[in-house]
C-alpha cells in the first residue's frame, strides 16, 4: 500500500512542481513526465501484487470533512482497473513529453502539466476509494482535470465546444451518482462502502440503484445514448490525453457499474439482459458511426464506444448467466470482459498515440488529406497498422484473444442453455460477429486511406518521420499487444481473482472455466503461432524468389487509363459508402447533398455529406433546446441586484425551516 | 507420438498442401463440359503456379511493403485455417473448444491483409474491390458464425473436429431438416467467401463488376502464385467442412476416410461448377440479400434445434 | 408421416423468406402458389382418424384449387394487365424486411410453445408456422408499394390463418374452413377491383398515389 501512496504523492508533487516551474517549460515537462512515469511504475507493483495473490490492501487515514473517511482499498477488482491505468500511463506520458515539444513556449503549459499529473492521481484514487464521499470527490476532481486537459487548445472554437459538452455530460452523470450514494448511504448509516456492502443496499430497490448507476457511470462509459461526449472530447484533447481517456477514463464508468453491482444483492437476470442489450446497441451503433467519420481521432473515439459496448455485453452475459445458475459460463464471460478492458486500454492507447504522431506529422486529422504516409513515416505507420489489426480482433494480436473468449462464452451459452436463453446467446453472438465484421471494414478504411496509396494532399506529401522519442513508447505498447495476444493465459490468471470477486466465485473455478486452450502452450496460442510461423516462412520464400528472379517497378495498372492521379484513389467516404447508404438503418445514414455534373460540357459538380448521430439529433438536441427555452422564461427573476439575490436566499431558508418544522411536527 | 499418429498427421498436412489446386481445376472442367467444351486440363492450376513461381515480379511504384502482406498473410491464414479442419477419418491436427472462431479469425486476417494490399496500389479499381470485399464479408461472417453454431448445438460439441466427428451421424438422424438448412447456408457462404459466381465472377475481365479478382490486379510472379494458392486452400477448407457435414462425418480409419473426403471434395467442386454454369452473377445490390438470407436460414435452423 | 409434415412446415417458412426477399413478382407469385399447394397437403397429413375421408379430401382439393392454382392465375393475369413485373421501391428495403421476417419467425418458433392454446397440439411446428406466415404477410402488406405485391402479402397472411384454422378444424370442421376460403375469395375480389380501378384511374399500380384521392 505504501507504494501506491507514494505513487499518489509523487503525482501530486510532480503536478505542483510543474506548475511552479511554469517559467522554465523544458524542466517542467521533464519533472511532470518523470513524476508520472515513476509513479506509474511504483503503482503497478502493488496492483499486480494484489492480482497475483488475490488478497486486498487496505488503508484508512484521518480526514476532516464531515461524513467522509479517507478509506482506500485495492482489492482485485480495483487492481484489475489500476493495472491498465499505470501500464498505459508510462508510454502515454513519455509520448506526451515528445508531443508537447513544439508547445514549449505556450502559456498555460504548466497548468496543463499539473492537470495531467493530477488527472492520473484522481483516476488512481477513483479505483481505490472505499468511501462513497471520497469516491465522489475523486470522481469530480477527475472530471474537472480531464476537462482542463480536453480544453488545452482552447483557442479553437471546436475545442471549447467539445470541452463544454464533456463538462455538462460529466456533471449530469455525477448528479445521478450523488442520488445513488445518498440513497445507499442513508440505508447503511455510513458512506463507507464496507458498510453499504454489509447491508446490501438495505431498503433501496436494487432496480433503482442499478438504474442510477447505469445512468451515472454510463455517461463516463459511453453507453448509448449517453455516448455523445466521446466523439467530441477525444479528437479535441492532445493525443496522449485521448489515449488515457479512451483507455482508462472510459473504463472508470464500467468500473463504477461493477463496483455498485458488488454492493447490491446478486442482480436478477433482467439487469444482466439490460447490460447485454445496452452493450450490443453501443457496439453496433459505435462501429457504424465510426464508418462515417472523416476525422481520424473521431473515428477512433467511435470505436471506443464499440469496444465498451462489447465488454459491457460480455458483462451482461456474465450477470445473466450467474442469475440463471451457470457459474462456469458467468466466470468465463466476466474474465473475457475484464481481459478486454486490459486489451482495449493497450490497443486503443496504441491507436491514439500513433494517430497522434500521424496528426503531428501532417497537421491534419482529416483522412481525405492523408494517404501515402507509410512511405514517409514507416515506423509510425507499422505501429498504427498493428493497432488497427488488434482493434479488428485479428490474430495474433490481443483484441483477438479477448474477443475469442467472449465468443466462446456465448457459444457455450448458445449450445447449452435451454429455450429463450440459448436463443438470446445466439442472437448476441450474431450481433457481435456483425460488429467484428464492421470493425474490419472501419479499420481497413482508417489504415488503408491514411497510410497507403498516394498522398492525397501537400501536407501528407511533405510529412516528416518522427524520431524514436515518438515511436519508442508505442513500440512497447505494440509488443504488449502482441504478447497478450500470444500468451493470454498469464493475464487471465491475474484477472481470475477480480472476476471471482465480481461473481462471488473462487478464482480457481473462474480460471478453470476458460479451459486449457488459452493456457501457455495451449491449443489457441499454438494455432496462432502456427499462423505466424507459416506467414514468416512464406515471406522468406517470397523474398528469396524475388531476389533470384528480379523485380521491376511500373505504374499501378489503371485498366487502360493512363493518366492516374492521387485524386482517382478510393476515398474514405467512398470506402464505407456501400455499407452506409445501402445497408445501414436510415437513422445512421449520412445525409448527402449532391449536385451532379450535367450536360455535354458539365459545369462544376458538388458532393457534400454529413454524418449525424441520432442520439444528438433526435434525443439530446431537442431535449436541451426545449429545456433552454423553459429556463429563458425564468430569466426575469435574475435582476443582478444584490439585495434581491439575498432576498431569494432568505426566502429559500425560511421555506426550508418551515418545511422541516412541518415534517417534524407529529 | 506413435508412428501411426505421425503418419496420419503427415498425410493430413500433405493433403492440405497438395490437394487444393485441384479443386479449381475440377470446377473449370465441369463448367467446360456443361458448356460443351473440352476445357483446360484438371491440373491447370498446378501448371500456372509452377509458371508463376519461376517468374520475376512487376511492382507498382506506389506500393510499399504492405503490398506483399496481402498474398503472404492470405495464404498463411488459409493454410493455418486448414490445420483446424478435421482430416480423413481423424480429428484435425489442432482441435480445441472454440476453434471455429480461430478459423474465422484466420480467414479474416487474410482478408484484412489482402484488402490493405489492394489499397496500397492507390488504384481506384482495387479500392472499389477492397470496399466491396470487406462490406460483404461483414455480412457473411455473422451467417458463418450461426452455421457453425447450429452444428455445435446439434452435436453438443464445441470444436470443429467434434462437431464433424463421431457425433454427426446421430445429429443427422435427429435434426435432419435443420442440418440440411445449415448445409445449404454454408454452401452459399462458401460460394460468397471464395468469390464464386452468384456473388463474384472469377473469370470476367470487366473490372467494374469484380470483387476479389480486382483486388489482386497488380500482383504478379510469386505474389500472384501465393494469391492463387491461398484462394485454392480457402476453397479446400470450405469444401472439406461441407464434405464432412454432407457425408455425416467420414468413416473410421484413414483409408475410407480419405476416399470419403476426396469424393466429397469432388462433389463439392462439381456442385460449384454446376452453380457457375447455371446461374448468372447477381447484381451488386442483391448480394447482401443473398448473404442475409443465408444468415436468416441458419438462424431458422438454430431455432428448430432450440425448440 | 410426422417428419413429412415437418418438412412441409419448414418449406412453408422457407417460402415466406423467399417472398420477403424477392423483387420479381413472377417468382413471388409462383412461390406463393407453391406455398398454397404445400398447405393443401397439410389436411391430409394431420387429419385425425375420426374425421371423414371425403371431408379431408374436399378441404385439401379446395385449398389446392383456390390457393395453388386459381388465385395465382388471377394474379398473373393482373400482372400482365397492369404490365408490372417487379416491385420497384419497397417502403422497407429487402434486406431489412428479410431480417425483420427472420426475427419474427425466430420469436414465433421460440415462444409458440408457451402460448395458451386451448386445443391439443397437432404438430409442434403448426402454431409457429402459422404465426410466422401471418407475420410475413403483415410485413409484406405494410412494406410493399405495388398493389399486386400487397395482394400477395394478403394471400400469405391468409395462408397463415389457414394453417391456424387446421388446429381448430376438429371442433368446428366446416365453419372454419368455409370461413377461411370465403374470406379469401372476398379479399381477392376486392383487391382485384382495386387493382383494376387504380390502373384505370392512374395508369399505375402504386398505392402511394391513392393518397391523391383524399379531401
Amino acid at each position: 500500500m505504501s507504494l501506491y501512496i507514494a505513487a499518489l504523492a509523487l503525482l501530486t508533487g510532480g503536478a505542483f512542481a510543474a506548475l511552479g516551474l511554469s517559467a522554465r517549460p523544458k524542466l517542467a515537462v521533464a519533472v511532470a513526465t518523470g513524476a508520472a512515469v515513476l509513479a506509474c511504475a511504483l503503482g503497478l507493483a502493488p496492483s499486480l501484487g494484489v492480482l497475483a495473490s488475490g488478497g486486498a490492501l487496505d488503508l484508512s487515514l484521518p480526514w476532516n470533512p464531515p461524513l467522509a473517511a479517507f478509506h482506500l482499498r485495492i482489492d482485485p477488482l480495483a487492481a484489475a482497473f489500476l493495472v491498465p491505468l499505470f501500464a498505459l500511463g508510462i508510454p502515454a506520458s513519455l509520448f506526451g513529453a515528445w508531443y508537447l515539444r513544439p508547445q514549449l513556449g505556450r502559456r498555460g503549459l504548466g497548468a496543463f502539466l499539473c492537470a495531467y499529473d493530477l488527472f492520473l492521481a484522481t483516476l488512481a484514487l477513483v479505483f481505490a476509494a472505499r468511501d462513497a464521499v471520497l469516491l465522489l470527490a475523486a470522481w469530480e476532481a477527475m472530471a474537472i482535470t480531464s476537462f482542463l486537459l480536453v480544453s488545452f487548445d482552447h483557442q479553437e472554437a471546436e475545442v471549447r465546444r467539445a470541452g463544454l459538452v464533456y463538462l455538462v455530460a460529466s456533471h449530469l452523470g455525477a448528479a445521478f451518482l450523488f442520488a445513488l450514494f445518498l440513497l445507499l448511504g442513508r440505508e447503511a448509516g455510513s458512506f463507507d462502502l464496507d458498510a453499504i456492502a454489509a447491508v446490501r443496499g438495505g431498503a433501496v430497490a436494487p432496480a433503482l440503484a442499478f438504474a442510477l448507476a447505469l445512468v451515472g457511470f454510463g455517461v463516463k462509459a459511453g453507453l448509448p445514448p449517453l455516448h455523445l461526449w466521446l466523439p467530441e472530447a477525444h479528437p479535441a484533447a492532445p493525443s496522449h490525453v485521448s489515449a488515457v481517456m479512451s483507455g482508462v477514463l472510459v473504463k472508470a464508468g464500467v468500473y463504477g457499474i461493477l463496483r455498485v453491482v458488488t454492493l447490491l444483492p446478486p442482480p436478477p437476470v433482467a439487469h444482466g439482459v439490460a447490460l447485454l442489450l445496452l452493450g450490443l446497441a453501443g457496439a453496433l451503433g459505435g462501429i457504424t458511426l465510426a464508418l462515417g467519420q472523416r476525422d481520424l481521432k473521431r473515428a477512433l473515439a467511435c470505436s471506443t464506444i464499440e469496444n465498451v459496448g462489447i465488454l459491457t455485453a460480455a458483462l451482461g452475459t456474465a450477470l445473466s448467466a450467474r442469475a440463471l445458475g451457470s457459474p462456469a459460463l458467468a466466470g468465463l464471460a466476466a474474465l473475457a470482459a475484464l481481459f478486454h478492458v486490459w486489451n482495449h486500454a493497450l490497443m486503443k492507447g496504441l491507436a491514439f498515440l500513433s494517430a497522434g504522431a500521424v496528426v503531428h506529422a501532417t497537421h491534419t486529422r482529416d483522412l481525405e488529406r492523408m494517404g501515402g504516409l507509410w512511405a514517409r513515416l514507416p515506423a509510425v505507420g507499422a505501429l498504427f497498422l498493428a493497432a488497427c489489426a488488434a482493434l479488428s480482433a485479428l490474430p495474433p494480436f490481443n483484441g483477438f484473444a479477448s474477443e475469442w473468449l467472449i465468443f466462446t462464452a456465448l457459444l457455450r451459452g448458445a449450445v447449452s442453455a435451454p429455450g429463450a436463453a440459448g436463443l438470446c446467446a445466439a442472437l448476441a453472438l450474431t450481433a457481435l460477429a456483425l460488429v467484428s465484421g464492421l470493425a474490419a471494414l472501419a479499420f481497413t478504411r482508417l489504415a488503408g486511406v491514411a497510410l497507403l496509396g498516394e498522398p492525397r494532399s501537400e501536407e501528407a506529401r511533405s510529412a516528416h518521420a518522427p524520431g524514436p522519442a515518438a515511436w519508442g513508447p508505442l513500440l512497447a505498447l505494440a509488443l504488449a499487444c502482441l504478447a497478450l495476444g500470444l500468451f493470454p493465459g498469464a493475464a487471465l490468471r491475474l484477472l481470475a481473482p477480480a472476476a471471482g470477486q465480481l461473481l462471488d466465485l473462487p478464482p480457481a473455478e473462474v480460471l478453470a472455466s476458460a479451459g486449457p486452450a488459452v493456457r501457455l502452450g495451449g491449443a489457441l496460442p499454438r494455432g496462432v503461432l502456427a499462423f505466424l510461423a507459416l506467414g514468416l516462412a512464406l515471406e522468406l520464400w517470397r523474398r528469396r524468389q524475388v531476389r533470384r528472379r528480379g523485380q521491376a517497378r511500373a505504374e499501378t495498372w489503371g485498366c487502360g487509363f493512363t493518366r492516374a492521379s492521387p485524386r482517382v484513389q478510393y476515398t474514405a467516404s467512398s470506402f464505407s459508402q456501400l455499407l452506409l447508404s445501402t445497408l445501414a438503418p436510415r437513422l445512421l445514414q449520412p445525409r448527402a447533398r449532391v449536385t451532379p455534373p450535367r450536360g455535354v460540357f458539365p459545369g462544376p459538380a458538388r458532393f457534400e455529406q454529413r454524418v449525424q448521430d441520432p442520439a444528438e439529433e433526435r434525443l439530446f438536441g431537442p431535449l436541451f433546446h426545449a429545456t433552454a427555452r423553459r429556463f429563458r422564461q425564468l430569466r426575469g427573476l435574475q435582476s443582478g441586484k444584490l439585495n434581491l439575490q439575498l432576498l431569494y436566499t432568505l426566502v429559500t431558508l425560511v421555506a426550508l425551516v418551515v418545511l422541516l418544522a412541518l415534517r417534524s411536527a407529529p | 507420438m506413435t508412428a501411426h499418429a505421425a503418419l496420419r498427421a503427415l498425410l493430413q498436412v500433405a493433403l492440405l498442401v497438395v490437394l487444393p489446386p485441384l479443386l479449381p481445376g475440377i470446377v473449370a472442367r465441369v463448367k467446360a463440359r456443361v458448356a460443351g467444351r473440352q476445357g483446360p486440363p484438371l491440373l491447370q492450376l498446378y501448371f500456372d503456379l509452377a509458371r508463376l513461381v519461376r517468374k520475376g515480379e512487376v511492382k507498382s511504384r506506389t506500393a510499399g511493403p504492405v503490398f506483399h502482406l496481402g498474398p503472404v498473410v492470405g495464404a498463411a491464414g488459409a493454410l493455418a485455417a486448414g490445420l483446424l479442419v478435421p482430416g480423413p477419418g481423424a480429428p484435425a491436427l489442432l482441435s480445441f473448444p472454440g476453434d471455429l472462431f480461430l478459423l474465422t479469425g484466420l480467414l479474416a486476417a487474410g482478408r484484412f491483409a489482402t484488402v490493405l494490399a489492394a489499397l496500397d496500389t492507390g488504384s481506384a479499381f482495387e479500392g472499389m474491390g477492397a470496399a466491396r470485399e470487406v462490406t460483404f464479408a461483414s455480412l457473411a461472417e455473422p451467417a458463418l458464425f450461426v452455421c457453425l453454431l447450429v452444428l455445435s448445438r446439434a452435436t453438443g460439441e464445441l470444436s470443429l473436429s467434434g462437431v464433424l466427428g463421431p457425433a454427426l451421424p446421430a445429429a443427422w438422424a435427429q435434426w435432419a431438416p435443420a442440418l440440411l438448412l445449415c448445409a445449404v447456408a454454408l454452401f452459399v457462404l462458401a460460394l460468397a467467401e471464395n468469390a464464386r459466381i452468384p456473388v463474384d465472377d472469377p473469370t470476367t475481365h470487366l473490372e467494374l463488376t469484380m470483387i476479389h479478382e480486382v483486388m489482386v490486379l497488380d500482383h504478379s510472379g510469386p505474389d500472384f502464385a501465393l494469391v492463387l494458392y491461398g484462394a485454392a486452400v480457402k476453397l479446400y477448407v470450405f469444401g472439406a467442412l461441407l464434405a464432412r457435414l454432407a457425408l455425416g462425418g467420414t468413416g473410421r480409419g484413414i483409408l475410407p476416410g480419405a476416399v470419403g473426403l476426396l469424393a466429397g471434395l469432388a462433389l463439392f467442386a462439381g456442385a460449384v461448377g454446376l452453380v457457375e454454369s447455371s446461374m448468372a452473377r447477381l447484381r451488386l445490390v442483391r448480394v447482401p440479400q443473398l448473404l442475409v438470407g443465408a444468415g436468416v436460414l441458419s438462424l431458422f435452423a438454430f431455432v428448430l434445434l432450440v425448440r | 408421416m410426422a417428419t413429412f409434415a415437418q418438412t412441409v412446415f419448414i418449406l412453408v417458412v422457407m417460402i415466406d423468406f423467399f417472398v420477403l426477399a424477392s423483387s420479381r413478382l413472377k417468382a413471388a407469385i409462383a412461390a406463393v402458389a407453391a406455398q398454397g399447394a404445400l398447405l393443401a397437403l397439410l389436411p391430409l397429413l394431420l387429419a385425425p382418424q375420426e374425421l371423414h375421408v371425403l371431408h379431408v379430401l374436399a378441404l385439401s382439393l379446395g385449398a389446392l384449387l383456390v390457393k395453388g392454382i386459381g388465385i395465382p392465375f388471377l394474379l398473373r393475369w393482373a400482372m400482365r394487365e397492369a404490365s408490372v413485373s417487379r416491385e420497384v421501391e419497397p417502403v422497407v428495403g429487402y434486406v431489412p424486411s428479410l431480417a425483420l421476417g427472420g426475427l419474427g419467425v425466430m420469436l414465433a418458433f421460440a415462444f409458440s410453445a408457451t402460448l395458451p392454446i386451448p386445443t391439443p397440439e397437432k404438430h409442434p411446428y403448426l402454431v409457429a408456422t402459422s404465426l410466422s406466415t401471418v407475420w410475413t404477410g403483415l410485413l409484406l402488406v405494410v412494406s410493399r408499394q405495388k398493389a399486386v405485391s400487397q395482394v400477395l402479402g394478403f394471400l400469405v397472411l391468409e395462408n397463415g390463418v389457414f394453417v391456424f384454422g387446421l388446429l381448430l378444424s376438429d371442433f368446428m370442421p366446416w365453419m372454419v374452413e368455409a370461413g377461411v376460403l370465403l374470406d379469401l375469395f372476398a379479399a381477392v375480389f376486392v383487391m382485384g377491383i382495386v387493382i383494376f380501378h387504380i390502373h384505370r384511374t392512374f395508369s399505375s399500380l402504386d398505392t402511394g398515389k391513392l393518397s391523391a384521392l383524399r379531401d
